[in-house]
């Protein structure tokens, strides 16, 4: 089966090849369109190439002290999970503590992570006594660690044992400021929505994030999901990052990528694939659609960053970023273009579009084939559908609605309020 | 649950499985749907497996022969796409393996490929054409055809003519190729020659209809504007073409085969084109009445020769077609070789064109000089296998461009003709091709009883004018 998606693969990389004259044939015909289908090419299948040599770095045995944070808001169903995940990771106890933070949630959140702290006496558990939002609760998580490499968990996933071990190893080097893992989705075999997300999440992971890891460490964003900062590295703008505001309004979203592009300035960001977590994706598209919006928006917010800093390093690493900035731009032009093309009778443009968007997903998809033989493969392909029939259009719709910060799944109650210490409960480890 | 789970994930495999070959039904859709798809598909099934050209020596045994010899004439053959069967063009394509065995069935039969400007020179009394001379041509100068056709022609030496529309090989595009390409082609086996600017299409004419361009006043146009609108575009064409081969062009296409008899709305357009034709090029071609053609010979009328449009044949079929052509050509006593005895009384009597012969009358008199001798003519020096009574049949190949004698630029200007318009109008009548022609140049381009103006000897006449 590998076998024949590698072949496949090559088949259509030699199309491509192929039809590299038709694109150029295009150029004056249709500028935006042949230039813009040369660029993404050679982005998409430049980010393969540079993947290909993409090695994690090998676990050494270094064992810095780590303390894992894991802000938690409503998760009542997991939270004992991810807590326990932590606790038993293949990780020196001493060398190890874990934070949970419970960000006034208004289920039994506290009520388990009580029953959590009964079993397990060396958990430090929070309580912020009201909701101060994501950020907040990891902000107070860090002021409470003692380690020099935070790891932080989101409360809907779950680390697999060696994922700390594998994690920390990068921070050897000392000019590696964060580090983040490779998520799987847990949820994957639920419905389509989930699989897809896999396939998907599987070669942002391993292609994408693998690709600026290896050009001079550059990942754009350390997905909160699974990620480890050095501490010195964040301690000197925590407050910055807590309190950071975008167009007067507090910003809520987007506090992994947020707090990547902060460290990303002086240091180097790795990705490491060996360290796995698994993580609970949207199930039904609504909520899916939310999040992508709430992503799209920090990745607008965070693009008014990272441009300005991004020249300074490795030049292809520099190129790579700014053309995923531009992109995206472009894209609802192109495929309005195409289709109105293919409105006034001239089809080729809005066929070329989506059939050279199919091999593109088609090629992302094989190599997800080729790495996890498990029959999801296909389920990229409905990425690709869902990317250009409705994803593409985010970036325009984000900033339309750039002020509106709320989370989409639940009301917000966030301020920008410091946290009041009178109001938090804290039990140490024992 | 551990089962179901396994169950599931065998179920998933499957599908996994399965999905790759579905996954390949987008790419053949645009493979069969799209104009690009079906390039690059040909592009991929060039690369994959080349054309080969069909066994010489295997053909041989078949066709050797079957082409009665001939010289001093020239047997014109039009292609226009070459490609894959499904490109939905029925005739106006042939398949790569039709035209490879085309190229070797000519070959075997002891054809030469020549150029526009090699015949050109020929029938002014320059140097002789090869024996059997076919001029192979293709119209639009379309990627497919070059494509498909360069592999081919390189195995064959052989040599082809693209008329090419200057128009729209200025912008790329997908369909027809465009100056980049079209220059490397012409450095390889292809001679580049005029089939217009921007009169390759159809335009609507006063009362509603549609008629060729090159050969319909538009609304409201006069016929001087007609004249100054077809000399502009030609010109045009013609310098695009100097400018990107360094040759000007000596050959023209008619676009759809049209030059004024039909598909008119005005009974001068005729002589105003012919008249434009003549001042730019010295042969010109159209494809009228297949069912007749002949070869071209240098007393035809040059502006109007006719060629053999290629269909779906197998290399025999076409040389028996050929073979057809070249009975049914009526030979200037001068012009004419020795006609093999098992094929002569399947050849019609050549008529001289001023007094006509006696049918059965092989051979000919190779001292009598017919009207289109000239005096360089007289002086090319005489094969010796003119008089000899078998064909000779060249049995080693070609030598690797025989044929691709192009002339720099300064020799192939065209040559100005200084007869009336009239005169280049094709002489009509149509004879059968059984039946000796008394009224000898008769190579009709028209539908019987369309005009007279029978046995005007315009040709010969012109070609006598020297060059500028």
């Amino acid at each position: 089966m590998q076998v024949v998606a590698a072949v496949y693969a090559v088949a259509i990389l030699w199309f491509v090849w192929l039809s590299r004259d038709l694109t150029f044939a295009s150029l004056t015909r249709d500028p935006l369109f042949a230039w813009y289908s040369i660029a993404v090419v050679i982005y998409v299948l430049g980010r393969f190439v540079v993947a290909l040599f993409y090695r994690p770095t090998p676990d050494r045995g270094y064992r810095p002290t780590v303390s894992v944070i894991v802000p938690a808001f409503n998760e009542e169903a997991g939270i004992v999970g991810t807590i326990e995940s932590c606790i038993d990771a293949d990780y020196p106890a001493e060398c190890l503590e874990v934070i949970v933070v419970n960000d006034g949630s208004s289920d039994g959140t506290w009520a388990r992570i009580l029953e959590a702290k009964a079993r397990w006496p060396q958990l430090y558990a929070v309580d912020l006594g009201r909701n101060y939002g994501k950020r907040g609760a990891m902000a107070e998580g860090m002021r409470r660690a003692t380690g020099e490499v935070f790891v932080f968990v989101d409360s809907d996933s779950y680390l697999q044992p060696d994922a700390i071990g594998h994690l920390v190893a990068p921070f050897e080097n000392d000019d590696v400021g964060a580090v983040v893992g490779h998520a799987d989705v847990r949820n994957r075999l639920r419905n389509w929505m989930t699989k897809m997300q896999q396939v998907r999440y599987y070669s942002a992971f391993r292609v994408i994030k693998a690709t600026e890891s290896l050009l001079s460490g550059a990942v754009v964003c350390a997905s909160g999901c699974c990620a480890a900062y050095r501490a010195s590295a964040v301690m000197g703008f925590l407050d910055e990052w807590e309190f950071q505001t975008f167009l007067g309004r507090p910003a809520t979203f987007g506090d992994d990528r947020a707090l990547t592009n902060r460290v990303l300035r002086d240091w180097r960001v790795s990705y490491q694939s060996t360290a796995v977590a698994e993580t609970v994706v949207p199930e039904r598209p609504s909520q899916f659609f939310r999040q992508q919006l709430r992503w799209k928006k920090s990745w607008l917010r965070e693009n008014l960053y990272v441009v300005r800093y991004f020249w300074r390093k490795n030049p292809l690493a520099a190129l790579f970023t700014y053309a995923s900035v531009a992109f995206p731009f472009f894209a609802p032009f192109v495929v309005l273009h195409a289709l109105a093309n293919a409105v006034t009778g001239s089809h080729s443009t809005l066929w070329f579009y989506v059939i050279g968007s199919y091999a593109m997903a088609l090629l992302y998809s094989l190599y997800y084939l080729v790495r996890r033989p498990n029959g999801l493969w296909h389920h990229g392909m409905t990425f690709v559908l869902l990317y250009m029939t409705v994803l593409v259009f985010q970036t325009y719709w984000g900033i339309l609605t750039m002020r509106d910060n709320r989370w989409g799944t639940r009301p917000s109650t966030v301020g920008h309020d410091r946290i009041d210490p009178a109001d938090v409960v804290a039990l140490v480890p024992a | 649950m551990r089962r179901n789970e396994a169950h599931a994930s065998r179920r998933q495999l499957l599908i996994g499985l399965l999905l790759i070959p579905a996954s390949l039904l987008p790419f053949v859709a645009y493979a069969a749907l799209t104009p690009e798809g079906r390039l690059l598909r040909d592009k991929a099934e060039l690369a994959l497996s080349p054309p080969e050209l069909g066994s010489v020596d295997a053909l041989r045994g078949d066709v050797a022969g079957a082409i009665p010899m001939y010289r001093d004439a020239v047997m014109p053959l039009v292609y226009h796409g070459v490609g894959s069967s499904s490109s939905g063009e029925g005739d106006f394509a042939v398949s790569p393996e039709r035209l490879g065995e085309h190229l070797a069935a000519l070959r075997a039969a002891g054809a030469h490929f020549v150029t526009p400007a090699r015949v050109a020179e020929a029938f002014d009394g320059g140097r002789r054409l090869p024996s059997r001379a076919v001029l192979l041509t293709f119209d639009d100068g379309r990627t497919d055809a070059m494509m498909w056709a360069t592999p081919l022609l390189e195995q064959a030496h052989a040599v082809a003519t693209m008329f090419v529309i200057t128009g729209a090989a200025q912008e790329k595009a997908v369909y027809y190729a465009d100056w980049g390409a079209l220059e490397r082609y012409d450095r390889g086996p292809w001679d580049l020659q005029s089939h217009t600017d921007a009169l390759h299409v159809e335009h609507e004419v006063a009362g509603g209809h549609t008629l060729p361009a090159l050969t319909s006043l538009a609304p409201g146009e006069s016929l001087d504007e007609y004249r100054a609108r077809v000399r502009a575009d030609l010109a045009r064409a013609d310098r695009e073409l100097t400018d990107h081969t360094g040759r000007r062009p000596v050959a023209f296409a008619y676009p759809f085969g049209a030059y004024g008899a039909e598909r008119t709305n005005h009974p001068a357009v005729r002589d105003v084109l012919a008249a434009e034709i003549g001042r730019r090029y010295r042969l010109a071609f159209h494809q009228d009445d297949q069912e007749t053609v002949p070869l071209a010979t240098p007393d035809a009328d040059r502006l109007g020769l006719r060629r053999l449009s290629v269909g779906d044949w197998s290399g025999p079929a076409l040389v028996q077609r050929v073979a057809a052509a070249v009975r049914r050509t009526p030979m200037p006593g001068d012009e004419l070789e020795l006609v093999p005895p098992v094929f002569a009384d399947a050849v019609p009597a050549p008529a001289d064109d001023l007094v006509p012969v006696a049918p059965q009358a092989p051979p000919r008199r190779p001292a009598t000089p017919g009207p289109s001798a000239t005096p360089i003519e007289v002086a090319a020096p005489a094969p010796v296998s003119r008089n000899q009574p078998a064909p000779v049949l060249r049995s080693q190949p070609a030598a690797t461009q025989p044929d691709t004698d192009r002339e720099p630029t300064s020799t192939a200007a065209p040559r100005r003709s200084s007869s009336p318009p009239t005169t280049a109008a094709p002489a009509p009548s149509a004879p059968a091709p059984s039946s000796p022609a008394p009224s000898a140049p008769a190579r009709s381009n028209e539908p019987p009883g369309n005009g007279n103006g029978n046995g005007r000897d315009t040709a010969p006449g012109q070609q006598k004018k020297q060059p500028r």
